[in-house]
């Protein structure tokens, strides 16, 4: 039995440690960098404890080089907001986990005291000189060696941890931060530039406001119709001012006799310019409405740009159904085909996205919908509680979608699927889940 | 809106641009203190090993800086087994890859004059440590990664002496 030739007595307790092998450690093996036969090392404090100390948790070799290059920060907007993690180009919710468990952190992983089978020579066996020592005496004779200096360390305990679990940006600061104030005329005329009076924000002040990557804000902002790039900043560009705009550029288009489909756009800056209206907000105008480069630099005598025929006619919609509501669609249907430029022709299908008949046949104007699925299904199905699977689709541009998921997976987080009279011929249809 | 940045250590950074391994054992449960350590808890003194058994026994979870409190050693035959003793307890415990590494962050106070409380011992966080993801003043430095970590989560196996087996 292991210790029972022991030499050193007392109240140590005996460790089932084997015998070591005839013959002494070998030559030169303590040189190498392996440590002797008994391999027991002392597990101890560092003199000072490394305070500080916090564990992310990341999911990838891709992550933990983004946070070595110094891409990623951490941001907490008010106390009862969550906590988010961005690097370039994500964003991550941190939570933090606790466990009832101690950790003990020591900072040099790679020692070789983790690996006493690295370097040793094959054959060799294990055990300590003579028999097996107590406790106390293997404490002492361990802390005397010198291979790794003074055993073990451990810096510091912690019991908690920093999860992360990849979003969707919130935009609701951007939002508030390009949407201040109402949507008003400006002076009256609408002339007077077409944008703001306001200085606007840069990029950088925005991903400091903003829960959401640089990334992703960007996009965001060139998605949007209503901020628009000026020098290093971004503004905001009011419905009315983009609406006198367009009423001016409308009628130039037709004056002038250029073709929806061909702008051509220095031709047509220039003389937007004339009426005193900026460069670069005609041509966010016409890039919102159909295509044009993003910056004002690239535009040359050459430049063709264009604009979509259906995106003008809901614009021209949009501001009708702002003005006042409409109890029945046929009225709205004529007012709107007075009002589109002549040669366009207006559609109750382009209504998708935009407004509804609820019913009694009034038409619900949706000048907003919520990004969150939750808050947009409520509104929709509050208005019409059973809709076509292909009619609903097209009320889903712009909808909050988590990382990892796709639509129908939203669709099937928030709504119960059918085919009505139970054939799956007919359409499938979809209503509200209750939760 | 607090914006709080990650950046590398750079005395962290080795050669190859990696970042150094750290190691963590895991211990289910707390290192539980007997009683008080002869000489006053928390000594530094060269006999900060117990010569006596009975002050060794377990102790707290708490850091006492400088303490020897056990014996480390992994099974010469198996790397991913250890046993720790402590006392007269033997733990044993099994080395676990993580499925997602852990990014070993220290917090420094920015701002000329402010103490780092790494050095200092500076202020512990609130529990729960949510107060420190909102704090404007400080900035987190990446000091290494941990990929594996031991975890002893078997009952403490007591050790008994020749005398005590009868």
């Amino acid at each position: 039995m292991a210790g029972d030739d022991e030499g050193t007595a007392g109240p140590g307790s005996v460790l089932p440690m084997k015998r070591k092998a005839e013959g002494a450690p070998q030559e030169g093996e303590e040189a190498a960098g392996v440590r002797p036969k008994d391999e027991s090392l002392t597990l101890s404090f560092e003199e000072q404890e490394t305070k500080g100390i916090k564990l992310l948790e990341i999911g990838s070799d891709e992550m933990l080089r983004c946070l070595q290059e110094g891409g990623a920060v951490i941001k907490a907007s008010e106390p009862d907001e969550k906590v988010v993690l961005c690097t370039v180009d994500k964003t991550f919710a941190v939570r933090v986990v606790e466990t009832s468990n101690s950790v003990f952190l020591v900072e040099d992983g790679d020692s070789k005291c983790f690996k006493p089978a690295e370097g040793r020579a094959e054959g060799d066996a294990v055990g300590s000189p003579g028999g097996t020592p107590g406790p106390m005496t293997q404490m002492a004779s361990a802390s005397a060696r010198s291979s790794p200096p003074g055993g073990l360390k451990v810096c510091t305990i912690v019991s908690e941890n920093w999860e992360i679990e990849e979003i969707a940006p919130d935009f609701k600061m951007l939002d508030e931060l390009l949407g201040a104030g109402d949507d008003g005329d400006l002076g009256g005329s609408g002339q007077a530039g077409g944008e703001d009076p306001i200085v606007g924000h840069t990029l950088e002040e925005l991903v400091d406001m903003v829960q959401g990557s640089e990334s992703e804000i960007l996009e965001e902002l060139q998605r949007r119709g209503d901020a628009m790039q000026v020098g290093d900043r971004w503004v905001r560009v009011t419905e009315a001012s983009a609406s006198a705009l367009i009423d001016v550029l409308v009628s130039k288009v037709s004056e002038n006799g250029w073709g929806w489909g061909e702008l051509p756009l220095e031709r047509v800056l220039a003389c937007m310019e004339e009426e005193e209206f900026r460069r670069e907000t005609t041509l966010h105008v016409i890039r919102v409405l159909g295509t044009a480069p993003m910056f004002l630099g690239s535009v040359t005598e050459g430049t063709v740009g264009s604009i979509v025929e259906k995106k003008l006619c809901v614009h021209y919609a949009r501001k009708l159904l702002r003005k006042k509501a409409y109890s029945k669609l046929e009225p709205f249907m004529e007012e709107w085909s007075n009002t589109v430029p002549v040669g366009m022709e207006v559609s109750a299908e382009m209504l998708e996205g935009l407004a509804l008949q609820d019913d009694s046949g009034a038409v619900v104007f949706f000048d907003k919908l919520p990004r969150d699925p939750k808050g947009r299904f409520d509104l929709l199905f509050r208005v019409r509680p059973r809709w076509k699977a292909a009619e609903l689709r097209a009320w889903l541009e712009g909808l909050t979608i988590s990382p990892g998921k796709q639509v129908d997976d939203v669709l099937e987080d928030h709504l119960h699927s059918y085919h009505p009279q139970g054939s799956a011929d007919n359409p499938l249809m979809y209503v509200r889940k209750i939760i | 809106m607090v914006v709080v940045p990650i950046a590398l250590s750079e005395k962290r950074k080795r050669g190859d641009g990696s970042l150094p391994e750290w190691a963590a054992l895991e211990f289910q449960g707390e290192l539980k203190k007997w009683k008080e350590k002869r000489g006053g808890q928390g000594s530094l003194e060269d006999d900060a090993i117990a010569k006596d058994p009975s002050d060794l026994k377990l102790f707290s979870s708490s850091f006492i800086p400088g303490l020897k409190f056990g014996l480390f050693q992994v099974d010469p035959k198996d790397d991913s087994k250890a046993t720790i003793i402590v006392g007269h307890h033997k733990l044993e415990g099994k080395r676990v890859t993580l499925s997602k590494p852990l990014a070993v962050l220290k917090k420094h106070r920015v701002g000329e004059g402010r103490p780092d409380p790494g050095e200092e011992g500076g202020e512990e966080d609130e529990k729960g440590g949510d107060r420190s993801l909102r704090d404007a003043n400080v900035k987190y430095n990446i000091e290494g990664v941990i990929r594996w970590k031991l975890i002893f989560k078997e009952r403490p196996r007591l050790l008994i002496s020749k005398g005590q087996r009868k």
